[in-house]
C-alpha cells in the first residue's frame, strides 16, 4: 500500500474511535441500565445490600429450607445472623449460584460499603459434574456478562457477540457425562468401579439388593444420586 | 462457529492476518486448515464426510477427464452422484423416508419396521455436496478441465465463508480465484468490511429480534388473536429473509477480506414483481445450480408445454426437498411451481409483461402482491407439520377467543424493521458496498454509526442459529 492508502486508513480508524466514543456515551446514558435490568437483574441483589451491612452471606438455594416438615423455616443466614446480634447481617441468594457467580457479585459492591466479613457457601454438591455443567449455566452466564469489569459498551458487544459460555442442554449433558469419565474414585479401600459412568452401568445391570436377592429400587435411587452427587 | 459470535470476531482478523503475511504457494494449506477447523467447531466427525466428498470428487473428477467420452465417463459420474447423494439422503432423508413407509406398512397392515436412526445433520451437507455435484457434471461435459491439485479442490468444496450456507459457487469460478496471488488491497477490505456490517446488522438486529416472537405465534397460534397471528406470519418473511441475507453478506464480505469474490445470493427479493422474478433474486446461487443442472438437462422450455408445466414442478418439488426432509417443504416447493405456472399463464393471457420502471406505483403494487404470495408459503415452509400450517390458516380467519397474548413486540424492532425495508428499497439491483462507497463521507459514517450501534446495543441476545443451517 502507498503512503497516502495509510493515511487513509488512519483516518478513517480515528473516525471509527470517535464513533466508538459516540456510542459508548449514548449507551451509558440511554440504554444501559435498561439492558441491566432486562439481562443482568442479578445486579439489584448487591443494589439492594445497605451499606452498614458488616456480613454479606452469600448463598444459593441451600439457605432456604425445601421440606415442608421443617418446623424453623428460616434460611440458614438468619440462625448465623442470631450468633452475632450486635452485627448487621444481609443475604445474597441466588439460585444455582456458585462461587464464579459470587465473584462477580463481589466485584459489585460499591466502594463505600463497610462489610467487614463475607460468608461464602460452597456446598460440596456444586462440584459435582452435573452441577459444573448444568444447562443453567447459560443463562447465569449470560446474566453475568453486563457485570464484566470492562465499559458498558465493551460488555453490551461481548453479550450481543455471544462471548460466554453458551452451550445446548445436549452439550452440557455430553460434558458432565465426559466429566464422569474423567473424575475417578479415590476410596481408601478397594472399589470395583473407576468412575460414575462404569457405577452407573453396573447399577444399570444389577441394582442394589435387598436381603432376599431382590433389587431395592429406593436404594438404588438413593446411592446412585449420591454417587453423582459426591463421587470425584 | 457462528458468524455473529466472538470465536469468529477473532478467528477471521487472525486468518486474515496470516493470509497475508505468508507467501502464496502457502495460502491454500492456510484457507484449508481454517476452513476444516471452523467446520470441526461444531462437531469433529462431520469433517470425515467433506474429505470423503472431497476425495470422491477429486477421483472421479480426474478419471473422467482422461476418458475420451460422455459415455466412458458417466460410471465415474454415477459413482460421485451416488456417493454425495447418497450421504445427503442417508443423514437428511433416511428418517423422512422410513417414517413414511413405516406409515404406509402400517396402513396396509403389514408388520414390517423399518428402523429409525438417531443421526444428527451434518451443517452445511446440502451446501457442499450441491457444489461438489456442480463441478463432477461440469467435468462430465467437459466444460471444465479436472483439479490435479488435491489442497485446491479440497478447499473449493471446504473454503469456510461459504461452507455452511453458501452462496453454493461454481469451480470455474471460485478455484482460480485461490490460485491467484491475491495482494492486500485497500478496496476489498473496506468493501468486504462494510459487507459485514451490513450483514451482522441484518442478522443480529433484524432477525434475531423478530425471531422470538415468531417462535411464538408458530409455538402456541391459538394464543394469539388473529392480527397478532397475521404479525408473526408477516414477520417470519422478514426473519428468514433477514437471516439468510446476513449470512450470505457476510460471507461475501469475509471471503472478500481475502481477495475471493464470491457471488451474490439476494437482490431485494421482495421488491420482485412477480414470482419468476423472485427466485432470480432469491437464494441466487441455489436457483441458478436447479436452472443449470435440472431445468435445463430437463429440456427447460425447449419442450411440449406439457412436459414443461413438468419439469417446472419437478423443479420447484426437488427444490422444497432440497431444504428440508418434511412434507411441509415440498408442499411449499409444489405450490411455488404452480404459482409460477398460473403467473405464467395469466401474465400470457392478459398481456401483463409491461415493463415498470423502478419504484413506480404499477412495480410496488406488483412487489406487495409478490410479497403476500411468498408470505402465504412461507407459512407451509415455517410449520412444523402440514396440519399446523393448515391451522394457522384457521386461526388467521377465526374469532378472537376471550383471553389472548398479545404479542409485545419494542418500538425499537419495528424502527430497525423499517430502516431495513428502507435500505432494501434502497439497495435494489445495487450493493450495500458499492452504495456506501459513492456516498459522501458524513452520510458513510452516519450510516456506519447507525449500523454500530444497532449491532452493539440492539443486536438480540438469544442464541438463534442461521436459519439455513439446518438445511
Amino acid at each position: 500500500m502507498q503512503n497516502n492508502g495509510w493515511k487513509h486508513i488512519a483516518l478513517r480508524l480515528v473516525s471509527l474511535l470517535l464513533l466508538i466514543l459516540l456510542i459508548n456515551l449514548l449507551y451509558k446514558k440511554f440504554f444501559f441500565e435498561k439492558d441491566l435490568q432486562g439481562y443482568s437483574p442479578i445486579i439489584n441483589l448487591v443494589r439492594d445490600l445497605p451499606l452498614d451491612a458488616d456480613i454479606i452471606y452469600l448463598g444459593e438455594s441451600s439457605n432456604n429450607t425445601a421440606r415442608g416438615d421443617d418446623l424453623d423455616k428460616r434460611q440458614i443466614s438468619d440462625f448465623i445472623g442470631d450468633y452475632y446480634p450486635e452485627l448487621v447481617l444481609y443475604d445474597l441468594t441466588k439460585p444455582a449460584a456458585h462461587a464464579g457467580v459470587f465473584k462477580v457479585l463481589l466485584r459489585q459492591m460499591p466502594e463505600e460499603s463497610e462489610v467487614e466479613t463475607v460468608i461464602v457457601t460452597l456446598t460440596l454438591r456444586s462440584f459435582n459434574a452435573q452441577w459444573i455443567h448444568s444447562p443453567l449455566e447459560t443463562s447465569l452466564q449470560k446474566e453475568l456478562v453486563l457485570l464484566r469489569p470492562n465499559p458498558p459498551l465493551v460488555n453490551r458487544f461481548l453479550l450481543s457477540f455471544k462471548a460466554y459460555d453458551i452451550k445446548t442442554r445436549e452439550e452440557r449433558t455430553k460434558d458432565f457425562q465426559a466429566q464422569w469419565v474423567r473424575d475417578k474414585f479415590h476410596f481408601p479401600y478397594e472399589f470395583p468401579h473407576d468412575h460414575v459412568r462404569e457405577w452407573d452401568r453396573w447399577m444399570s445391570h444389577t441394582g442394589i439388593r435387598n436381603d432376599s436377592g431382590e433389587v431395592d429400587r429406593e436404594q438404588t435411587i438413593l446411592a446412585c444420586h449420591y454417587i453423582k452427587a459426591y463421587g470425584f | 462457529m457462528l458468524f455473529n459470535t466472538i470465536d469468529f470476531a477473532i478467528f477471521l482478523p487472525v486468518v486474515v492476518l496470516i493470509y497475508y503475511l505468508i507467501p502464496h504457494k502457502y495460502r491454500w494449506i492456510l484457507l484449508l486448515a481454517a476452513s476444516y477447523f471452523f467446520y470441526m467447531s461444531w462437531k469433529v466427525e462431520y469433517i470425515l464426510l467433506i474429505v470423503a466428498s472431497t476425495l470422491v470428487d477429486y477421483v472421479s473428477g480426474i478419471r473422467m477427464e482422461r476418458l475420451p467420452d460422455r459415455r466412458s465417463r458417466l460410471p465415474w459420474l454415477v459413482l460421485s452422484l451416488s456417493i454425495n447423494l447418497g450421504l445427503l439422503f442417508f443423514f437428511k432423508y433416511y428418517n423422512f423416508a422410513t417414517e413414511n413407509l413405516n406409515l404406509l406398512f402400517q396402513k396396509a397392515g403389514l408388520p414390517t419396521e423399518v428402523p429409525v436412526m438417531k443421526v444428527l445433520l451434518p451443517v452445511g451437507i446440502s451446501f457442499y455436496t450441491f457444489q461438489t455435484l456442480s463441478y463432477a457434471i461440469e467435468v462430465y461435459f467437459g466444460n471444465q478441465k479436472a483439479e490435479k491439485h488435491l489442497g485446491y479442490f479440497a478447499l473449493y468444496v471446504s473454503f469456510f465463508p461459504q461452507l455452511v450456507a453458501g452462496p453454493i459457487e461454481r469451480y470455474s469460478r471460485l478455484a482460480p480465484q485461490f490460485r491467484k496471488a491475491q495482494v492486500l488491497n485497500y478496496d476489498n477490505l473496506s468493501r468486504g468490511l462494510r459487507l459485514i456490517l451490513y450483514g451482522l446488522f441484518i442478522k443480529m438486529v433484524i432477525a434475531d429480534n423478530i425471531s422470538g416472537f415468531v417462535d411464538q405465534v408458530y409455538a402456541t397460534p391459538g394464543h394469539f388473536a388473529s392480527l397478532d397471528i397475521l404479525k408473526g406470519i408477516c414477520l417470519y418473511s422478514f426473519q428468514i429473509y433477514s437471516d439468510f441475507y446476513g449470512y450470505s453478506t457476510i460471507a461475501i464480505g469475509s471471503a472478500l477480506l481475502l481477495g475471493i469474490r464470491i457471488m451474490d445470493n439476494f437482490k431485494s427479493p421482495y421488491l420482485a414483481k412477480n414470482i419468476s422474478e423472485f427466485w432470480q433474486r432469491w437464494h441466487i446461487s441455489l436457483s441458478t445450480w436447479f436452472r443449470d443442472y435440472l431445468y435445463f438437462p430437463l429440456g427447460g422450455n425447449r419442450v411440449s408445454k406439457r412436459r414443461w408445466l413438468m419439469n417446472i414442478l419437478l423443479v420447484f418439488l426437488i427444490s422444497g426437498l432440497w431444504h428440508g426432509a418434511n412434507w411441509t417443504f415440498l408442499i411449499w416447493g409444489f405450490l411455488f411451481g404452480l404459482l409460477y405456472i398460473l403467473e405464467r399463464i395469466v401474465n400470457g393471457a392478459l398481456n401483463l409483461q409491461k415493463e415498470h420502471s423502478a419504484y413506480s406505483a404499477g412495480h410496488l403494487l406488483l412487489a406487495l402482491k409478490t410479497f403476500l404470495l411468498v408470505t402465504i408459503l412461507w407459512i407451509f415452509f415455517r410449520s412444523q407439520s402440514f396440519e399446523d400450517a393448515m391451522n394457522m390458516f384457521q386461526l388467521l380467519f377465526r374469532n378472537s377467543p376471550a383471553e389472548v397474548q398479545s404479542l409485545l413486540i419494542p418500538v425499537s424492532t419495528w424502527i430497525f424493521l423499517l430502516v431495513f425495508i428502507i435500505s432494501d428499497l434502497i439497495l435494489y439491483n445495487r450493493r450495500f458496498d458499492t452504495w456506501i462507497a459513492g456516498m459522501p463521507y458524513p452520510v458513510r459514517w452516519g450510516v456506519y454509526g447507525i449500523l454500530l450501534l444497532g449491532i452493539i446495543v440492539f443486536a438480540g441476545v438469544e442464541n438463534f442459529p442461521f436459519i439455513y443451517f439446518q438445511f
